[in-house]
């Protein structure tokens, strides 16, 4: 009796340890490599960097790093909300209305194929430098992937729970409120999981395009400079950032999905 | 029509006028592209109030979609249905029919109180304390008492009925309509669960109209059997089960609950089997 206590958390150690050990392990592995092949083939800092170089730096300049990483996640964040609230609110209007969502389609989809590259700079002319344009970026990057999801997540009931409110008469708002937001959340956070890397992805090309803070002015700086060491601290510390987003909504998604299989990604 | 072997007990009903549930006429076509279906024919029958009704007959005999009619939730293609002397629409429009469907059609998100409550709840019933009260008695009524906080998929398939069950019997309709709701069950739950409403018909009369693929749960639970042939569906027969009520599980022992079911089985299978 005492001892099975012990036994299962001995195996959830030896679980946990085979789940994240080989990834880690590789992990270590590349990083020895890559740090091995550029010390033994000599290769020039401006080319590839050592890790332990990469790592210095990140030390050393990490308020510079830090304050400009914020500045993209601020931009970042706030367009995916935008985004991805204003991708909910047109997914509902287009199941109150199939007129709408006819009307309304074809100009979502202007909006995803204009390449992101190109309204960037438009958006900085009209928005300015601030964080204005990232934030629009972002969120038209988010804004059609979320859209598509959530308004798919919103049609996805059984016919019989269609049925079912028909037959006790329940409102159009009724639907919604009781039945397909529910339904489209797990479509919903399936969205959210790609596009908040997409966020930040807009936000740094909007920062490309000039802005006076931000990953992406590191990036075109350093770029000038050929400073390769810069390039990838500042690749590492936003997809660290990002990384971190993700599991932002990733612990989201668990409180949201309380009921037992909403999860259609499993 | 089969000829030989009816005992007395059997009589074929004519449709009167004026009854609770009329249906005349009824023909029903699927119109898809350029094929189209003929669900139903011409099909004709009337009930008093708070009868069990089965449909029965082969699977594209149209049974569900007569159902569905009956509801509201499909036009007829010809013909005319009255619900005490209404459309289905108009009927319901103040008395919403009660509707159990074969995959229970529970909402995943909701526990099954909540589940029992949401008609209630939509329908603005009285106040949140009264709703709760009267879900609270039709879960003991399902007998789902310590499951209330269950989710669906946490139930067992024949508890997601129950509480179906439940959920379109606590706003008290005066029509239950119940589409094969024990037809994704294994033999034993099914059997339990027809023991069940046998007993939950007893305490909360209302007419039901029950489609069913199981000949002995028909002659159980019902006053009437419609027997329908396929393609398209027709009425070929409509037979009255006297089995005095109430009823009990051990009504399937007597020898006239053997002889209405040989009728039935005779009448539907009697070409080829018998």
């Amino acid at each position: 009796m005492r001892e099975r206590p012990e036994t299962g958390s001995g195996h959830r150690i030896r679980a946990a340890l085979l789940a994240y050990l080989p990834p880690l392990l590789l992990f270590l592995l590349v990083g020895a490599f890559w740090e091995w092949i550029v010390h033994a083939r000599n290769i020039p800092r401006f080319l590839l960097p050592a890790p332990s170089v990469i790592a210095l730096r990140i030390v050393t300049d990490w308020q510079n790093l830090l304050s400009n990483a914020g500045a993209t996640l601020l931009a970042a964040s706030s367009g995916f909300l935008i985004g991805t609230a204003a991708a909910v609110i047109s997914g509902i209007v287009f199941v109150y209305s199939r007129t709408v969502e006819r009307a309304f389609f074809p100009w979502a989809i202007i909006v995803k194929t204009v390449p992101i590259l190109a309204i960037a700079p438009l958006l900085t002319i009209w928005l300015g430098f601030g964080i204005a344009p990232k934030i629009a970026v972002a969120a038209i990057a988010c804004f059609f992937p979320t859209l598509v999801n959530v308004t798919r997540g919103l049609r996805s009931l059984e016919r019989s729970v269609i049925d079912f409110m028909t037959i006790i008469h329940a409102s159009k708002a009724d639907v919604i409120r009781h039945a397909r937001l529910y339904a489209a959340l797990p479509y919903l956070f399936s969205a959210m999981k790609i596009t908040v890397g997409m966020s930040v992805i807009g936000a740094i090309v909007a920062e490309f395009t000039g802005a006076n803070q931000g990953i992406g002015t590191i990036i075109v700086n350093a770029g000038y400079r050929q400073d390769a060491v810069m390039l990838f601290s500042a690749i590492i510390v936003t997809s660290m950032a990002t990384i971190a987003l993700f599991y932002i909504v990733v612990l989201v998604e668990r409180r949201a999905l309380f009921w037992p299989g909403a999860d259609i990604d499993q | 029509m089969v000829d030989a072997g009816h005992s007395s007990g059997v009589t074929l009903t004519v449709p009167k006028s004026r009854h609770f549930v009329e249906v005349s006429g009824v023909s029903k076509i699927f119109a898809d592209g350029e094929s189209s279906t003929e669900a139903l024919r011409d099909i004709s029958f009337s009930f008093p109030r708070n009868r069990f009704v089965s449909l029965v007959g082969h699977s594209g005999c149209g049974k569900s979609t007569l159902l569905r009619i009956i509801a509201g939730l499909e036009q007829v293609t010809a013909g005319s249905l009255s619900v005490d002397g209404m459309t289905p629409d108009e009927f319901s429009h103040d008395r919403p029919f009660g509707f159990v469907f074969q995959d229970a059609g529970l909402l995943p998100w909701k526990t099954t109180l909540e589940n029992i409550r949401l008609p209630l709840d939509v329908m603005r019933f009285e106040t949140p304390l009264v709703r709760e009260e009267r879900a609270r008695s039709y879960l003991r009524l399902a007998r789902l008492d310590g499951f209330e906080n269950r989710y669906p998929s946490q139930l067992s398939g024949g508890m997601r009925q129950r509480a179906s069950i439940a959920r379109s019997l606590c706003y008290r309709p005066e029509v239950l309509l119940m589409d094969e709701p024990f037809g994704a069950l294994d033999d034993f739950t099914r059997r339990e669960m027809s023991d069940e409403l046998l007993r939950i018909y007893a305490e909360q009369q209302c007419s039901v109209f029950f489609v069913t693929h199981s000949l002995p749960e028909a002659v159980l639970l019902s006053d009437h059997v419609v027997v329908l042939k396929p393609r398209p569906g027709r009425v070929e027969a409509i037979i009255d089960i006297d089995l005095p009520r109430p009823r009990s599980a051990n009504v399937r022992s007597s020898s006239e609950f053997r002889r209405y079911l040989d009728q039935l089985e005779e009448m539907i299978f009697g070409d080829g089997h018998a």
